[in-house]
């Protein structure tokens, strides 16, 4: 089994060109564009990798009840976006929230709950504000689509540190965290 | 599980993810647009292409592997918050004398104390490498205005030398058996050598 993983990933690395069958997202339609978003947007990727690592290094009691305030959370923004044309925060404010979830994460603070819930609706809101996917007429899809996105993303991040810490050894979140801190600080650098 | 088992794990998660970082991402990225596509290249070729760069972030990893627990894993995780802060330096435009010098000296240090099998405490390995890491962030710093998408950028250079080290540390783990400890003493060697083409400006 675990030679059959290792091959899998053999193969996807030799002909990455498998992964690319759909050039644009455009061409997926609302609900796929916006649920990928994440990940070809640094701006939420940033920020939800950081929030995924957060969460692996807290106990699990605690994630059950911060993942479901953040995937409501995000939910209820990104319906809001459809809405409201809301614009994005700044980037010194993505970063900054990046260097708190990357600090936290890095020296492995172990935090109360309802600290990490309103950590969790903080980072919800500020990455479905920083989505600046393609606008649609189907807010429908759109809104699914993000919010699905936002989730699902958080959730595989926790996941994979979750296993990789479990399974190997549980700096891989502190990794995580101490990248994500030197990506946030350095883009709190920039000028305005 | 045994301790063989457990390396040998450490060892592919290490080459499985430094080949993804430098193979698989390409594919995922083709999606955003050229500008942010074009940022992370930017800042992920930086640290890859400078060779100077390259063989003292893979050196990093090695002579974290050298030193064992707790090195293995504070210098990863201390090296980019480091590397950040002389990137904020570089980004804000404060002069640094001798950038290019201090980055082919870090080579030469660490090349040096992996051949020469050194083992200083902790504190003092921490403090060496952090030294240096203001200087090798400075240098990527200083370009990171420039690039098209300065996020994109970060990301692409913290993940290359986040994989940099993952591949030190997988090439320093062969150091547990006799012939590998030879190998990782030899790289230790060429490392430093290099380094030393470097500060004469022979490289």
């Amino acid at each position: 089994m675990r030679s059959l993983r290792f091959s899998c990933l053999v193969i996807a690395a030799l002909f990455p060109d498998a992964a690319s069958a759909h050039e644009a997202f455009g061409n997926l339609g609302p609900f796929y564009a916006h649920m990928l978003h994440p990940v070809v947007d640094p701006t939420q990727g940033v920020l939800l990798v950081g929030m995924g690592a957060l969460l692996a290094r807290q106990s699990v009691e605690t994630v059950r009840s911060a993942y479901t305030v953040f995937a409501m959370a995000s939910a209820l923004t990104v319906v809001i976006l459809t809405v409201l044309p809301l614009t994005a925060p700044a980037v010194q404010v993505t970063a900054a929230t990046a260097v708190l979830l990357g600090i936290i994460t890095a020296i492995g603070l172990q935090l109360p709950r309802l600290f990490v819930a309103v950590l969790c609706v903080l980072v919800a809101i500020i990455a479905a504000l920083s989505s600046d996917g393609a606008p649609s007429t189907n807010s429908i899809q759109t809104a699914a689509g993000g919010a699905l996105g936002l989730a699902l993303t958080v959730l595989f991040v926790w996941g994979a540190l979750d296993w990789v810490g479990e399974r190997l050894h549980p700096v891989a979140a502190a990794v995580a965290g101490s990248w994500i801190a030197a990506v946030g600080l350095m883009v709190m650098a920039l000028p305005a | 599980m045994t301790d063989q088992i457990r390396w040998t794990q450490y060892f592919c998660l290490a080459c499985a993810t430094s080949a993804a970082l430098g193979i698989i991402i390409e594919p995922a990225w083709a999606h955003s647009s050229e500008e942010t596509l074009g940022g992370f290249w930017s800042g992920f070729l930086h640290p890859v292409t400078g060779f100077d760069h390259l063989i003292a972030m893979v050196g990093v990893g090695i002579w974290g592997a050298f030193l064992g627990v707790p090195a293995i894993w504070l210098l990863p995780v201390i090296f980019p918050l480091v590397m950040a802060m002389g990137g904020v330096i570089g980004i804000t435009g404060v002069p640094m004398p001798s950038v290019e010098t201090w980055i082919a000296a870090s080579a030469v240090a660490i090349g040096l104390g992996i051949s020469l099998a050194l083992r200083p405490p902790l504190s003092v390995a921490t403090l060496i490498v952090a030294v240096f890491a203001i200087f090798h962030g400075y240098a990527h710093g200083a370009e990171m205005p420039h690039t098209a998408n300065p996020l994109a950028y970060a990301v692409g250079f913290v993940l290359a030398t986040g994989a940099l080290h993952l591949c030190g540390i997988a090439f320093g783990l062969l150091e547990r058996n006799s012939a590998g400890r030879i190998a990782v003493r030899a790289a230790g060697g060429v490392i430093a050598m290099l380094g030393v083409g470097f500060l004469a400006g022979a490289l």
